[in-house]
Formats: structure tokens, C-alpha cells, sequence
């Protein structure tokens, strides 16, 4: 047995070096808590958005922006992204590496957005209406008349994933694929608590809208915050005073925080209309939702559809998206899932690149431009070629004239001028 | 230190050296067994034994000294949770005859007792703490509730027995997290895990309030306050207004309207428009 005198002064040790570790770690602890408040009182200045880009088109309460790609944009697939009218899309371009955008791009696609801006006094009238059939219509034109093309694809991501689908609906013939993602679409499945505390017998949008003419952002907001009440103050204080030395950590917070504050009203016509009909009486699943005097019906959306969910998502819970493809006419969809929540599917390593190479993959499998889209072949001369096997304009490019022209009966000089306009 | 915490030592330190006694006997009758069992290593041990009870008889008159030490600590120690009467108090529990038996043993007392000190006395501070937060709670509760309806109704997070309830819920799910970071943890990690620990458990608390459905009343009806409240000052401006012969917020906003539905049907027929081909 060791030294029994020894024993007792270590064990006697051992007790002060308890009381003094423990003291250290509670002074450790201040320390970083103090480091973290003092990170948020000066916020470093952190950049966002900085994929090159060039307005084409600018609006009143609404921009479209073309991304640089690196070369050929008009060899590849256009797709428009329709932002949410919440916040600012710069959540989907947030930092090189983590970027929709980028990753997109990067895929071989010819990216376009819309920007909404954050709409003045004179625009809170704006309805559902003017936003799809005026401002997603027009930069849809637009797009299709840069890109010389019938039909374009189109990723609708939250609200804007909403409207896409209402959009494409209404347009159908604009649409090449439709990509949703994160998107409120059957309320009656939606367990989450913005649904809960958007029920009738609780909420009057018209009141909001009463009060304040729009549905103001700093609301919204504070509902969002709401949801998570601990976690959106003491937990994210916590997690910044854990990282505040990992200066990638610290970055990405701040970029986070500068999105989650930057929000934006809702005109009010459109935020009554969106809690009302969809949120409280479920139209568009229903087709009763009604927008400019036209029925938006399922049955119309006859393109390839992707949804995409969040696992995690809490703001629009994966159960509101699911039964999607299921209730639309199309032939074609297909459901991706990721272990991610609402944010996640935009800034999270954990989607990029794969998630989104995957998303980029099914846009590109999707964009079959369809024979009528070429200047001269009407519904007969695409028949012809169809029964020749040529089903596509990338068919026809690849056909060759002498051979179609025996199989259709068609002249090879009318087939040359066809895969010369292709 | 009070007299009874010094008495508690003096008590102590007996104890101790009664122990080292009993020691020091087993280890003669071992020796004496050894010379039995190994002739030849009896002279070699004995010298070492002779060695070694030397130094211990001299570190045994230093003992008073390290007393001191430990009082130190003691004090230290009393200082840093800065609860004297609740200190001396569970000090007193702690009998001093926990003290006895074999080393092994009492080391393994001392370090539980010492653990139920930190741990008392941390439960005591909180404790002193979490009841203050309590009564600060239900007093905000009260006072919320009171401005949105009848007194007799229940509060809109549940009756007053339900907060209680969820209030004494929470504390034990904080005390028992609390006692296996204690456990399971390094002392320099303690504060941190528990904070984390306790995020996670007051996330989960507020999630289960917020998901129900006295809660979904409570926000809707909050919410109509707030706006009732700004519907009456647009309307309190606006009489005054009408009372300067000014135009009112809601003739201006009649004007926007107008405005904005001119410009929509301007916009429709510029579609049109862009919609008719241009070679036509």
C-alpha cells in the first residue's frame, strides 16, 4: 500500500484541483460568452451574393439577373429561379462554396433569378395576381426570348416555390421542368407551427393587412424567431461563443444573421390571399385556388416536376410538399430528399455540391425541346418525325437528312432549313 | 470559520491519525508475515520499512500543517459559493466518522462528500435563483393575462397548477441534468455541458408550450390586441385629420389603390401588346 500520509495530501490535492478546474472552466466559459457578445455588437463585415451578375431586365418591385457562367450559356439548359418574397435571395448565393447559384452554374446551367425588391408604399396593393401573371410571366418572356426558346425550367424555392407551381399552372406551354423546392404546397398535410398558428379561429390576415396595409417583415421575422424561441437566442449565443476563434464559423454566422434580418414586406393583398386560400382552405391542393379570374388546376401541370424537401425543415415541414406529385398530371416526378432544414437546402455543406449536382442532373435529363418549338414544324411534320423516331430537337440535330428524309417522306431541303434553325 | 467547522477538523485530524495508526500496525504484522514467507528479502524490506517509517514519522509532526492547508481550501472553497449559514449547516451533516475505515475507503467518502458539498451548495444557489425566476414568471403571466382577460379565466399557457406543475418539471429535469454532468463530467466542462444541456432541455420545454393549443389561443389573441390597438390610432389620425380638413391616411391610401389598379390594367394591355408578333 502506497504511503498512506501521501494518500491523504492527494486526495486533499485532488479537492482543490476539482474547485480550480471548475473555476477555470467557469471562467473560460465567461470569457467566450463575453467574446460572443462582443462579436455581435461589432458584426465583422461579411460579403454575400458574389457570384458576377448582370440585371437584365429592371422592375419596380422586381429585377431579373443573368449569373456569368464560364462559357456557352446559350448550349445550356436556362433555368429561372423564382425567389420567395421573403428576405432577400442572396441566401441562395451566400458564400462561394456554398452556393445554389454557383453550384448550378457550375453544373452546365444557364441561371437566371428573379429579384424581388423590397416593395414601396405605392406597391402594397400588389396581388397574386400581378406577381404570376405580370412579373413571373415577364421574366419568364424575357428568358425564352434570350434564349430563342418555347419553354424554360423554372426552380421555385419556399414561397416562390409556391407560385412557380401556381405559374406553371396557369402557363404551362412556358414550362420546360418545374423544380420545388422547400415549397408550401398541401396545407392540410402541414404539421408545423406556422400552420397551427395561422388557423382561422386564430388569425385574420385582413387584420394585419388592416393595420398595417402589408404584412410588415420585422412580423415575419419575429414569427420565424418564434418558432424556436431558445434556440434563435440563448442556443445561437451559445454556438457563436463555442466557435467565436473559427473565423469560417464566425463568417458564415454573421452572413446568416445579415439574411435573417434583411427582411421585407409582403403586399398585403397577396400575403391575405396566400394565408387564406392556401394556408387556411388548402385551394391549390383542392383545385379551387382561383388567380386572375382562372382556375389554377393540378391537372394543367403536365411537365417534369422535382420536388425537393428538407428532412428537418420546420418552417415548411416536409409532409406539406409530399403528396405533390401525386395530385399533378404529370408523368414525370421525382421526390429528393435531404438531412437538412429550410436554410439547409441553400447554405448547408451537407448539399453541397452532390445534392445539388444531382438537382442540376434531372434539370438537364429534363430539357427535351420539343419539335414544335422550331420555326416552320407544325403538329403534322412533328408527327412524321416521331414516327421516324426523332422525338426531339436533339434528335433532329443528330438525325441524319438523307436517311429522315427517306423515312418521313419529307425533302431533305425542308429537313436542312428545320436542323438549321435547331 | 465557526467554531463547530473548526471542532470539525480537530475532530477530523484525530480520526485521521487514528487511522494511520491502525496502519502502521497492519503493516508491522505484514512485515512480520513476510520474514516468514522470504528470509532473504526480510533484511532488505525491513531497512526500507525502517526508510520509510522514518519519513513518515517526520512528515506525521508536519501534520498541523497540512490541517492548515485544508482549512485553506475549506475556505476557499466557502468563499467561492458564499453561503456561510447554508455551508456550516451542510458541513455539519457531514459526520466526521465517515472518516474511518481503510484508506481506500475514506478516500473514496471524502471525494462523495466533497462532491455533495459542490453539489448542495451550487442546488442551494440555483435553487435561490430558479425560485426568484419562479415568482418573476408567474407574476409576468399573471400580469399578461390580466390585461387580456377576466381573472377567473385560466392563463393561457394553462391553468396556475399546470405552470406550476410545468414550472417543478422543468426544475427537476435542470436538477437531475445537473447531478450527471456532475458525474459523468470534467469539472472544467461542467458549466459548459450544463448550459447546453439546459438550452436543449428549455428548447424542448417551450416547444411543447408552443405546440399546444391554449398557446395558439393565447398568440392569436394577443396579436388581435396589437392590432386592435394600431386600427384605433390609424383611426384616432385619421378623425383628426379629417378635423384640419386634410386629407386622411385612408384617402391617401384610396388614391394608391386607384393607382395601382390603373397601373395593372396599363400593364396587362402592354402584355398584350408584346404578345401580337411584331411581322404581323
Amino acid at each position: 500500500m502506497d504511503d498512506p500520509l501521501a494518500q491523504y495530501q492527494e486526495m486533499t490535492q485532488e479537492g482543490i484541483d476539482i474547485v480550480a478546474r471548475f473555476q477555470k472552466g467557469l471562467i473560460k466559459d465567461f470569457e467566450e460568452i463575453d467574446r460572443a457578445l462582443e462579436l455581435l455588437r461589432s458584426p465583422p463585415d461579411v460579403k454575400v451574393g458574389q457570384t458576377p451578375c448582370e440585371v437584365i431586365w429592371e422592375g419596380d418591385i422586381a429585377d431579373l439577373v443573368r449569373y456569368e457562367g464560364k462559357d456557352d450559356e446559350e448550349k445550356k439548359p436556362p433555368l429561372l429561379l423564382v425567389y420567395a418574397l421573403i428576405n432577400e435571395p442572396y441566401i441562395l448565393d451566400l458564400q462561394p462554396g456554398r452556393s445554389v447559384v454557383e453550384s448550378l452554374l457550375n453544373s452546365g446551367l444557364d441561371v437566371y433569378m428573379i429579384d424581388w425588391k423590397k416593395p414601396e408604399k405605392k406597391y402594397q396593393f400588389e396581388t397574386m395576381d400581378g406577381y404570376v401573371n405580370h412579373y413571373i410571366d415577364l421574366c419568364v418572356d424575357k428568358v425564352r426570348k434570350i434564349r430563342n426558346r418555347e419553354a424554360i425550367n423554372i426552380l421555385g424555392y419556399c414561397m416562390g416555390g409556391t407560385l412557380s407551381a401556381i405559374y406553371a399552372s396557369l402557363h404551362p406551354e412556358k414550362v420546360q421542368s418545374l423544380t420545388l423546392m422547400a415549397a408550401g404546397l398541401d396545407f392540410e398535410n402541414d404539421p408545423g407551427l406556422l400552420k397551427k398558428w395561422a388557423e382561422p379561429e386564430y388569425f385574420d390576415p385582413e387584420k394585419v393587412v388592416e393595420a398595417f396595409g402589408t404584412c410588415p417583415g420585422d412580423m415575419l421575422d419575429f414569427s420565424y424567431s418564434a418558432l424556436s424561441p431558445v434556440d434563435n437566442t440563448v442556443g445561437k449565443l451559445l454556438s457563436l461563443a463555442d466557435n467565436a476563434d473559427d473565423e469560417k464559423f464566425v463568417e458564415m454566422f454573421f452572413r446568416m444573421e445579415k439574411w435573417i434580418h434583411d427582411s421585407k414586406d409582403i403586399p398585403g393583398p397577396t400575403f391575405s390571399k396566400f394565408v387564406k386560400d392556401l394556408y387556411q382552405q388548402n385551394k391549390l391542393m383542392d383545385n379551387k385556388l382561383m388567380v386572375g379570374n382562372e382556375l389554377v388546376d393540378l391537372n394543367d401541370l403536365n411537365m417534369p416536376i422535382l420536388t425537393l424537401v428538407g428532412e428537418y425543415d420546420t418552417l415548411v415541414p416536409p409532409e406539406s410538399s409530399l403528396s405533390f406529385n401525386d395530385a399533378v398530371a404529370s408523368e414525370k416526378t421525382e421526390l429528393m430528399k435531404a438531412p437538412v432544414g429550410h436554410i439547409g437546402l441553400s447554405v448547408s455543406s451537407k448539399v453541397h455540391p452532390d445534392l445539388w449536382k444531382d438537382v442540376a442532373r434531372w434539370i438537364k435529363d429534363n430539357d427535351i425541346e420539343s419539335l414544335e418549338s422550331i420555326k416552320w414544324i407544325g403538329k403534322k411534320s412533328a408527327s412524321k418525325l416521331r414516327e421516324a423516331s426523332v422525338k426531339d430537337v436533339k434528335d433532329l440535330k443528330s438525325a441524319d437528312t438523307e436517311e429522315l428524309a427517306k423515312k418521313t417522306g419529307i425533302s431533305e431541303k425542308r429537313i436542312k432549313k428545320w436542323k438549321e434553325r435547331a | 470559520m465557526t467554531k463547530e467547522m473548526e471542532e470539525y477538523f480537530d475532530e477530523m485530524t484525530k480520526g485521521l491519525i487514528s487511522v494511520w495508526e491502525d496502519f502502521y500496525a497492519q503493516m508491522d504484522e505484514h512485515m512480520e508475515r513476510m520474514q516468514e514467507q522470504n528470509a532473504d528479502n526480510y533484511q532488505k524490506m525491513l531497512d526500507a520499512w525502517k526508510d520509510h517509517s522514518q519519513r513518515i514519522t517526520a512528515e506525521k509532526e508536519s501534520l498541523e500543517s497540512d490541517v492548515h492547508t485544508f482549512r485553506d481550501f475549506t475556505e476557499t472553497l466557502q468563499e467561492w459559493v458564499n453561503a456561510s449559514s447554508e455551508f456550516g449547516r451542510i458541513m455539519d451533516d457531514l459526520s466526521p466518522t465517515d472518516f474511518s475505515g481503510d484508506f481506500d475507503d475514506m478516500h473514496s467518502k471524502y471525494m462523495e462528500n466533497l462532491r455533495v458539498l459542490l453539489l448542495k451548495n451550487l442546488e442551494l444557489s440555483w435553487k435561490k435563483h430558479m425560485e426568484k425566476q419562479k415568482e418573476l414568471y408567474d407574476q409576468w403571466m399573471v400580469d399578461m393575462w390580466t390585461n387580456l382577460k377576466d381573472e377567473d379565466d385560466e392563463t393561457p399557457l394553462g391553468s396556475p397548477m399546470d405552470l406550476q406543475d410545468n414550472w417543478i418539471e422543468f426544475s427537476k429535469d435542470f436538477f437531475d441534468m445537473w447531478e450527471k454532468n456532475f458525474e459523468k463530467g470534467e469539472p472544467e466542462d461542467m458549466l459548459h455541458d450544463t448550459q447546453r444541456d439546459m438550452v436543449r432541455l428549455a428548447s424542448k420545454n417551450i416547444e411543447n408550450i408552443l405546440t399546444s393549443e391554449p398557446y395558439a389561443m393565447f398568440q392569436g389573441s394577443y396579436l388581435d390586441n396589437v392590432l386592435d390597438t394600431k386600427i384605433t390610432q390609424k383611426e384616432l389620425m385619421d378623425t383628426y385629420m379629417e378635423s384640419l380638413n386634410l386629407p386622411s391616411r385612408n384617402d391617401i391610401l384610396e388614391v394608391y389603390e386607384a393607382i395601382h389598379e390603373l397601373t395593372s390594367r396599363v400593364r396587362k394591355l402592354e402584355r398584350k401588346l408584346d404578345e401580337i408578333p411584331v411581322d404581323v
